[in-house]
């Protein structure tokens, strides 16, 4: 699927853009194309964004009505915003059927457009007329996800570090620092070792809601969750006392999706 | 006790991170890099680093800003280390718990991420930028000369560099 990301800031940029997608410096350059591709990445401050078109339109606007009414898309960035107002955008392009969240995406404030966009799913995406470019932005509100993740590496600290196994005291940052933090705590968070807190901070009764909602936002390709789905197996099924290494193994997955997401950025 | 999972915030996007992000971006993206320091570098590229006036009056003009930048810029870099830490998050979950469970998990949620961010160190970069930067504005401001003016230019860098690499999203 032909990509084309269009920039004239890229050496300044903390990312960097390569092959299969191509890159083009300014709008001249992408309308100078032979095709308008399936997808254009466009940076919302090009410094020819309003130059004035042949059609009489400014360049911005005249490269996303020519990849969008191809059938393709757009996503315009920028780190503040767009040159030309959001709101001018979106009336011309609401003129040509286009339709936010569908045809085109507009992000603004952006710091690092990886963080934004899901580029591994951008690019085996094929746009079919019902496909949303809105499926290519990551999600960055999963709430129960964050929940297990926080309720776990504080039950983690309630163990005993040497009950914990490897993976998770490293991605904890280590031994000595589960022993520092947790008697910095004053606290030994004990109770976290019994399901029934577990169940007021899920606020959820049975293990069915808290299964759904993993489900909707486990990110694709963060490999599996069956570590995270024992644990809510050990919470609500069989609730008893919570060992270490279901803690431990649900932590694990759970970090992993996050980072997947682009949750943690390190 | 609810049937669904909503643990905390938005079910679409984290506004306070958001909101916190579009603040950065209004002060160092569109005021810092996109109007302070080109008026700025337009009067070094002058010929013989003398800058017309025309264009040393449009400098000025949003020079007087800097102290008050400056200090929206330590008030950003404050507030990070509240709004980006996993302790904001963890209010909402320690809601259901006993007081010395929720004092455990938002105290150990703060730990662990200073721990594993570096956010503090961070921080710290950014008050150190801007007091080094503070230095360089009150150096022109008495004496305009091209030399100040490019050590002001270099510092302001520097505090861009540092407030580039604070988070824009809640971390664990």
């Amino acid at each position: 699927m032909p990509i084309t990301y269009v920039d004239d800031n890229l050496a300044q940029r903390d990312w960097k853009i390569e092959h299969p997608i191509a890159v083009r410096q300014t709008i001249i350059d992408y309308l100078s194309m032979p095709e308008p591709g399936d997808i254009l990445i466009i940076h919302g401050g090009q410094r020819d964004a309003r130059m004035i078109a042949p059609s009489g339109r400014e360049l911005l606007l005249e490269a996303i009505l020519r990849v969008c009414g191809n059938g393709g898309r757009a996503i315009v960035f920028s780190g503040g915003a767009p040159i030309i107002s959001v709101r001018t955008i979106r009336e011309t392009l609401s003129l040509a059927s286009l339709h936010e969240g569908v045809h085109y995406l507009i992000l603004t404030a952006i710091q690092n457009l990886p963080l934004e966009i899901d580029f591994p799913s951008l690019l085996r995406a094929t746009p079919t007329p019902e496909w949303r470019i809105a499926e290519v932005k990551r999600r960055h509100a999963v709430p129960t996800l964050w929940t297990l993740a926080l309720l776990c590496q504080s039950a983690l600290l309630a163990f005993d570090p040497k009950n914990v196994d490897d993976e998770a005291v490293t991605l904890l940052g280590g031994r000595e620092a589960m022993i520092a933090v947790r008697g910095s705590s004053g606290f030994t968070g004990d109770q976290l070792l019994a399901p029934h807190a577990w169940h007021g901070a899920l606020a959820a009764r049975a293990a069915r809601p808290v299964c759904d909602a993993i489900e909707k936002e486990w990110p694709a390709d963060a490999g599996t969750d069956d570590g995270v789905r024992r644990l809510v197996d050990a919470l609500y099924d069989r609730s008893r006392a919570l060992d270490a290494g279901t803690v431990a193994q649900a932590f694990c997955a759970l970090y992993r999706a996050l980072r997947q997401n682009q949750e943690l950025q390190h | 006790m609810s049937a669904t999972v909503i643990a905390y915030a938005p079910p679409v996007e984290d506004r306070v991170a958001a909101a916190w992000q579009q603040r950065r971006s209004e002060l160092m993206h569109d005021w810092l890099r996109n109007r302070f320091l080109p008026r700025l570098q337009a009067c070094l590229a002058a010929p013989g680093a003398q800058a017309s006036p025309l264009l040393f009056e449009r400098f000025q003009a949003t020079a007087h800003e800097w102290p008050a930048r400056s200090a929206e810029i330590r008030a950003l870099a404050e507030d990070c280390g509240e709004v980006m830490s996993p302790r904001r998050l963890a209010e909402n979950v320690a809601a259901a718990l006993d007081r010395d469970t929720a004092a455990f998990i938002r105290s150990t949620a703060f730990d662990l991420w200073a721990l594993r961010s570096g956010i503090l160190q961070a921080l710290a970069d950014v008050g150190e930028t801007c007091d080094a930067a503070d230095a360089a504005y009150a150096r022109w401001a008495a004496e305009p000369s091209p030399a100040h003016l490019r050590a002001l230019a270099a510092r302001c860098e520097r505090v861009a560099s540092a407030v580039a690499i604070l988070p824009a999203r809640p971390g664990l």
